[in-house]
């Protein structure tokens, strides 16, 4: 399909609001609905198609008002063209409730007209999410951030996670905003957390917290910073201190006991495909092949062995990005980790 | 040592590892609800691990057998789907205990089974009894079950009960039941459930009322004109229900549970906190609030009971409720009930909570609405047309979950015209997710040790102080007394006229739902 076809009608943009209006008055067997202004923002070539499926799968759950912006800086003349559509699904069968989405192809220098033009057609009162996809660019200025509600990144993309982590918090700290951050390399990780919190609830397993001495983690080369996440949320929960870092490794101690956090990749399974833990007689392996739906957690310890499946985390940016808007929060965890995910950033 | 990973992990109390112990476990409330709400927490990943489900009943099954027949049911009505995969993971943790409910030998070789169980998985002891039987059975159980030692939790560990409704058929029965439990477990480990309380708005209500800056200055008698609680249902005494039915009625079998701890949310003070004692303190102040209907007279003014006839819901032919199977021909039982409730406090001083429910009904809706008084009507009283009803602010607990608020608004035009409008939010549209079964929540809840969304025992018992006294108003033991009139309604219509003429006697309406 087109890029003009599934992005909908094209439309002047000063008259965005006005075919809205008309493209809910062609059809009353419809209801618009929204939570958010959900804004997704790149600079790459093509992304308004892909986004478009991004809208297309987030608005099954999450109704908003989907911005999506596409923006070519290597031309410089100003330009702007502007769609509008909507995505539908039916509920229980028989009412279709729809979000809105407005695209637009934009060229030139931006930073300015990114605020005035994208942001005139927010839906009011409603929250501001903006996916920033992709390094971070002069684009994202503190004043832009300002209006944010939740900035949407993923880690993973940075050519240099380190550097543009310092980036955000030099924006973060001018803006003095509250916005909350949320890492979709971080959101990966979650069901993989909850399965390690769920293996130590178990009382035969839980005394073996304090004897853990060696942990692997194995992830997708593309996915290797949500396994420096997912080390640095075990560190960080068990007061471990980082000690030394090697390009594989990174050795923690606590209370005179080390403990060996190894990395490795394996690109033909799922994103994050296994971990594995050794605390004293307690052995821990979850692992996950590709596709699958669910985590298989292997436990075995002093006269008992289980196996037991859990669920994994999606697969997908809007998948990830779904689940974690269902859950909301501040995302407090994630910054308690992160003082010990930069120093681990220095693995990768 | 605790366990670190655990921290800030999610935002809710953590359920703990246990043994569930289902009684009744043949049933339709298991196969329908139970073990479907396990089923998709184990999905969800939110069921503790470890957790086992041991179901306890009198007829001879093996495990595989009993497995079948719930994963025959939960094919139909999982929430989530059935998924092949998980389901054989899952149904390792489902073993089946045959034993008779008096027979105490057969809760001698539970103890030794769940000791066995907890050998085998290392859980610590925790057992979660789960009392879904038919409520003749509920002594003997708690009765064995102490006899077995198996209120008893070990050191560390705990062991809980959660019975279903109905708990007692009046305050005498209540009070027995509520002792019998008490003797068996501390009150603190007694989950009395109503389903109502586990529903999303249900929850909801309390954010609603004290997370928004707007309500609660308004809500009281100086600009509350009266609450109507609805719970319409479009079905009669299908699948042989009528031989429940029958020797419950509206009143007992839906008003004095579900429908009380709907108004309690309503009008509650705010809690101190959210502690499971701290919002049912505030609860039970409102139903012993509550105004007594303490003679004939008093019911006859306040109370409509009335019985449906032969006629026509959503187009299909239904007979009387005398006519129905396994119903009493001469039956004096209730399908319909409407009260106009008074609660005494300052807050409420003056507003009616006009309570109804009832069966064959021309459609299912369970909602709460809150009227306002209406504005001064100084400004637009002369206006052809006059000033529209008032505002309404409504709650639905079920189907579509959501809540609405009606205004007046002024028609578009170049004369001044007033109409009302809405402003509508649906769950279901705004979040695509659906949200958890209440059993799900409330199976958590009891998992963790929460009790908020379960009823205490003064709770239980002030409700039916107050239905026992329109009961025996509508019931007199002297059979020389003048018994109060049984109306009649024709199903599919929306109730009998003497339910209008209450409240028209007010000044007031029902919502038109």
């Amino acid at each position: 399909m087109s890029e003009e076809v599934l992005l909908g009608t094209e439309v002047p943009v000063g008259q965005i609001d006005r075919e809205l209006k008309k493209l809910w008055e062609a059809d009353d067997t419809r209801s618009a609905a929204s939570l958010m202004n959900l804004v997704i923002y790149s600079e790459t070539p093509g992304s308004l198609v892909q986004n478009t499926e991004a809208a297309r799968e987030l608005t099954e759950e999450q109704a908003c008002r989907a911005i999506l912006v596409e923006i070519d800086r290597s031309i410089t003349e100003p330009s702007v063209r502007s769609f509008i559509t909507a995505h539908c699904n039916l509920f229980g069968g028989k009412k279709s409730v729809c979000s809105e989405q407005v695209a637009f192809k934009m060229t030139g220098t931006v930073s300015g007209r990114l605020r005035n033009t994208v942001f005139a057609h927010l839906n009011s009162d409603l929250p501001l999410i903006l996916w920033w996809q992709g390094e971070f660019t002069s684009v994202l200025t503190e004043r832009l951030l300002s209006v944010v509600d939740r900035l949407l990144i993923d880690s993973s993309e940075f050519e240099d996670p380190s550097s543009a982590h310092q980036t955000l918090a030099e924006l973060s700290a001018a803006t003095q905003s509250s916005f909350v951050l949320q890492d979709i390399a971080w959101t990966r990780t979650y069901m993989i957390r909850l399965a390690i919190a769920q293996i130590f609830d178990r009382p035969l397993v839980e005394a073996a917290v304090g004897e853990i001495s060696k942990v692997s983690i194995t992830t997708q080369s593309a996915h290797k910073v949500s396994g420096l996440l997912l080390a640095s949320w075990m560190a960080t929960q068990a007061g471990w201190e980082l000690q030394s870092l090697s390009d594989e490794c990174a050795s923690f101690v606590k209370k005179g006991r080390t403990i060996e956090i190894a990395f490795s990749t394996d690109d033909s399974s799922a994103p994050i495909s296994e971990v594995m833990i050794e605390a004293g007689s307690v052995n821990v392996i979850l692992s996950r092949a590709k596709g699958d739906r669910f985590v298989k957690q292997c436990i075995s310890a002093p006269g008992a062995s289980f196996e037991q499946l859990s669920p994994a985390d999606e697969d997908t940016p809007s998948g990830l990005i779904g689940s974690q808007l269902s859950r909301g929060g501040k995302n407090r965890l994630y910054l308690k980790t992160l003082p010990v995910f930069r120093k681990l950033l220095e693995v990768k | 040592m605790s366990n670190p990973f655990r921290e800030d992990l999610a935002a809710r109390s953590r359920p703990e590892p246990c043994s569930v112990v289902i009684f009744g476990a043949t049933g339709d409330l298991t196969h329908r609800k139970l073990v479907p709400a396990l089923y998709n927490l184990a999905i969800d990943g939110e069921l503790p691990p470890g957790t086992q489900i041991i179901g306890f009943a009198r007829r001879e099954k093996s495990d595989d057998v009993f497995r079948a027949g719930l994963e025959e049911l939960n094919k139909k009505v999982s929430r989530n789907g059935h998924d092949d995969k998980i389901w054989d993971t899952f149904k390792q943790t489902i073993s089946y205990h045959q034993s008779e409910f008096q027979d105490t030998e057969g809760y001698r070789r539970l103890a030794e089974r769940l000791d066995e169980i907890d050998e085998k998985n290392g859980t610590k002891g925790n057992r979660l009894f789960y009392v879904a039987s038919a409520p003749e059975f509920f002594d003997d159980i708690l009765l064995n079950l102490k006899a077995a030692g198996l209120n008893e939790p070990k050191e560390g560990s705990w062991s809980r009960v959660i019975v279903e409704k109905p708990f007692g058929t009046d305050l005498a029965t209540a009070q027995h039941l509520n002792e019998v439990v008490n003797q068996t477990f501390d009150e603190a480990d007694t989950y009395r459930i109503d389903h109502y309380l586990g529903k999303e708005t249900a929850q909801n209500l309390m954010v609603l009322r004290f997370a928004n800056s707007i309500f609660e200055p308004l809500w009281n008698s100086s600009h509350i004109e009266q609450i109507q609680i609805t719970c319409a249902e479009n079905l009669g005494m299908e699948g042989g229900r009528g031989g429940y039915y029958d020797k419950s009625g509206a009143l007992r079998d839906m008003v004095q549970n579900h429908l009380l701890q709907l108004l309690s949310l309503v009008a509650m003070e705010p809690p101190t906190d959210l502690s499971a004692d701290g919002v049912r303190d505030e609860k039970v102040k409102v139903i012993r609030s509550l105004r007594q209907w303490d003679t004939p007279e008093l019911v006859a003014e306040n109370v409509v009971r009335s019985q449906y006839t032969a006629g026509h819901v959503d187009g299909q032919p239904k007979v009387g409720y005398r006519e129905e199977d396994r119903v009493n021909p001469e039956s004096e039982t209730e399908t319909y009930v409407a009260l106009r409730c008074m609660i005494d406090t300052w807050r409420w001083s003056g507003v009616p909570f006009y309570v109804r429910m009832g069966k064959q009904l021309p459609k299912k809706a369970t909602e709460i609405s809150v009227h306002f008084k209406p504005a001064p009507s100084v400004l637009f009283s002369a206006l052809p047309g006059g000033v529209p009803d008032s505002n309404v602010l409504v709650i639905r607990i079920q189907p579509d979950e959501g809540i609405s608020l009606r205004m007046v608004s002024k028609l578009p035009g170049t004369s001044l015209r007033l109409e009302p409008v809405k402003m509508d939010f649906h769950y279901s549209t705004s979040f695509g997710k659906s949200s958890p079964e209440a059993y799900e929540r409330l199976l958590l809840d009891a998992m963790a040790g929460d009790a908020t969304l379960f009823a205490r025992r003064d709770e239980v018992e002030e409700a039916w102080r107050f239905i026992d006294n329109i009961e025996h108003a509508w019931h007199p033991q002297d059979s020389s007394a003048e018994k109060l009139p049984m109306t009649e309604y024709t199903a599919g219509s929306w109730g009998p006229k003497e339910a209008d003429e209450m409240l028209q006697s007010s000044g007031h309406t029902w919502r038109r739902l």
